[in-house]
């Protein structure tokens, strides 16, 4: 089970395409009382069997540290905690860190993950301070800084419409700073057209090319788009449970205590569009999420070849892009038919070089931030 | 308050705790269990190990990526499971097994359909009450 506690609305970043509304005030930052709440939720929703995997989210959620640091005692202090059963992370916007945090997340066991979109040119365009005020000398230095105690620390990078040609200098310029570990997603609420597209093909083939050179030169780098395709053609698809389970394995909780099925659907935090209902009430949710991962509702996708490897199921990204949780639009569709393009002719190419790929072969096709940092641990 | 994080000789070992946290451990190939199967008849493997011991030395020759800071996936040298038992490959082997299950991937793409950006997707409902 995957639960995201967005522990405050607010930020000191102003990011042009950030999904979650910030406020101030009331309801800005998760009460104790709520706190409470969730994690009792946690502990009685979670089948005994399942794993449960907790992420802190914001706003900035290390704007609230003592708050975070105050519910990891409280899970650790449940009668029903199991430390082979937990996995913990946090997403912060990498503008602040320090060594007495670092060790604070390493006596919690709180693996990071910083979000940068790249060198400063692309970084200040859509990631700045409220005040508009650049953040890539910042974010630049704590990412160095926190890759000493935690060097294959993720960080995940946005791309939009007008930084996609870029992408691939984004890759190289995390390669420079020592990031290992590289995530790329799309800003899915933007306006994507045909004709970003077809960029698809030309763009990932260069950032393919960058993977061979760091693999062949000894310092590979896990960049999503890849690894996980990679990971996914060799096994076969992805299987049932890797699947987006957002509303059944997977839940974010607002700081009012809204309980929603992904914490990028919180935004505005209305309690209704998307809301399952509230830990603070007697029944937790009211309402089911009709995500069905299994379930495509797009015709296309029916008799596609390479269906079994798309991350078609990803309800909020189709949501984003057609209004339906089953749906994938266009974009997503073309950007996992060049990632797996890429991927297939990336193992060709290292086989060919006398790589077996077998070291991709016993991962998932979808690690998670949390277990990915905490493998190095 | 959980121990402190194990250091020195401990950290592989630790490492592989945790790395089978990660997802959902599955063998590969899951698909191909028959093809897996014909293989290892074919060519009389002899079973190296099961799974959960972890204790199988390989007896391939050894990939150069073993300085991979990264948690990914478990035997760097070429094996397939089956059953609960490891099977050791050479590299030969290797591309025997996986030449014609990449061939097929191949055919895969060939067989894309893509959405087209004009197309009209009906909205449904999101949430829906509880019954």
């Amino acid at each position: 089970m995957k639960y995201t506690l967005a522990v405050t609305r607010q930020c000191n970043f102003g990011c042009a395409y950030c999904y979650i509304s910030g406020i101030s005030g009331h309801d800005a930052v998760m009460s104790p009382e709520t706190a409470e709440r969730v994690v009792e939720f946690i502990f009685s929703r979670t089948p005994e069997h399942e794993n449960i995997d907790i992420g802190f989210f914001g706003g900035e959620p290390l704007l609230e540290f003592e708050l975070i640091k105050s519910i990891m005692r409280r899970i650790y202090r449940h009668e029903r905690y199991d430390p082979e059963r937990f996995l913990f992370s946090v997403v912060t916007n990498g503008s602040i860190f320090s060594d007495a945090i670092a060790a604070d997340l390493k006596e919690f066991r709180i693996s990071p993950g910083i979000s940068c979109d790249g060198p400063a040119c692309i970084q200040n365009r859509s990631r700045v301070f409220r005040d508009g005020s650049p953040t890539s000398a910042a974010v630049e230095g704590n990412i160095r800084h926190a890759l000493e105690f935690f060097p294959f620390m993720p960080v995940n990078a946005v791309y939009s419409p007008d930084t996609l040609d870029m992408l691939p200098d984004v890759v190289e310029y995390f390669h420079a700073l020592g990031v290992r570990n590289i995530y790329l997603n799309p800003d899915i609420s933007a306006r994507w057209t045909a004709r970003h597209a077809e960029m698809l093909d030309g763009v990932f083939s260069r950032i393919g090319t960058l993977y061979l050179d760091y693999y062949k030169a000894g310092a590979p780098c896990h960049i999503s788009l890849i690894d996980s395709k990679i990971t996914v053609i060799l096994r076969g698809g992805y299987e049932p449970l890797e699947r987006c389970r957002m509303g059944k394995g997977e839940f974010a909780f607002a700081p009012s205590g809204n309980i929603y099925p992904c914490e990028r659907l919180i935004g505005s935090d209305d309690g209704d569009r998307h809301c399952l209902g509230n830990v603070h009430s007697a029944t937790g949710m009211l309402k089911r999420c009709s995500h069905d991962s299994e379930h495509t509702s797009n015709p296309f996708c029916l008799n596609c070849g390479i269906s079994r490897y798309c991350m078609n199921w990803c309800g909020c990204t189709n949501y984003f892009a057609t209004g339906d949780y089953n749906s994938p639009g266009a974009f997503i569709c073309a950007s996992e038919k060049a990632s797996v393009t890429t991927a297939y002719a990336l193992i060709e190419k290292l086989g060919e070089e006398g790589f077996s790929f077998a070291d991709h072969l016993a991962g998932t096709p979808l690690q998670s931030i949390v277990g990915e940092v905490s493998g190095l641990q | 308050m959980p121990e402190p994080l194990l250091s020195g000789p401990h950290m592989d070992f630790q490492r592989m705790e945790w790395k089978w946290k990660i997802g959902i451990p599955a063998d590969f190939w899951l698909v191909e269990e028959e093809l897996i199967g014909k293989f290892i008849t074919a060519n009389k493997l002899k079973a190296a190990g099961k799974v959960a011991a972890g204790v199988a030395k390989s007896t391939a020759k050894a990939i150069s990526i073993d300085n991979i800071i990264d948690p990914r996936g478990g035997r760097k040298t070429p094996h397939l499971h089956f059953k609960g038992d490891i099977y050791l490959l050479d590299a030969k082997q290797w591309r025997e097994f996986s030449t014609p299950v990449l061939k097929e991937m191949s055919a895969r793409l060939a067989a894309v359909r893509s959405i087209p950006f004009e197309s009209f997707i009906e909205v449904s409902q999101a949430v829906l009450p509880h019954q």
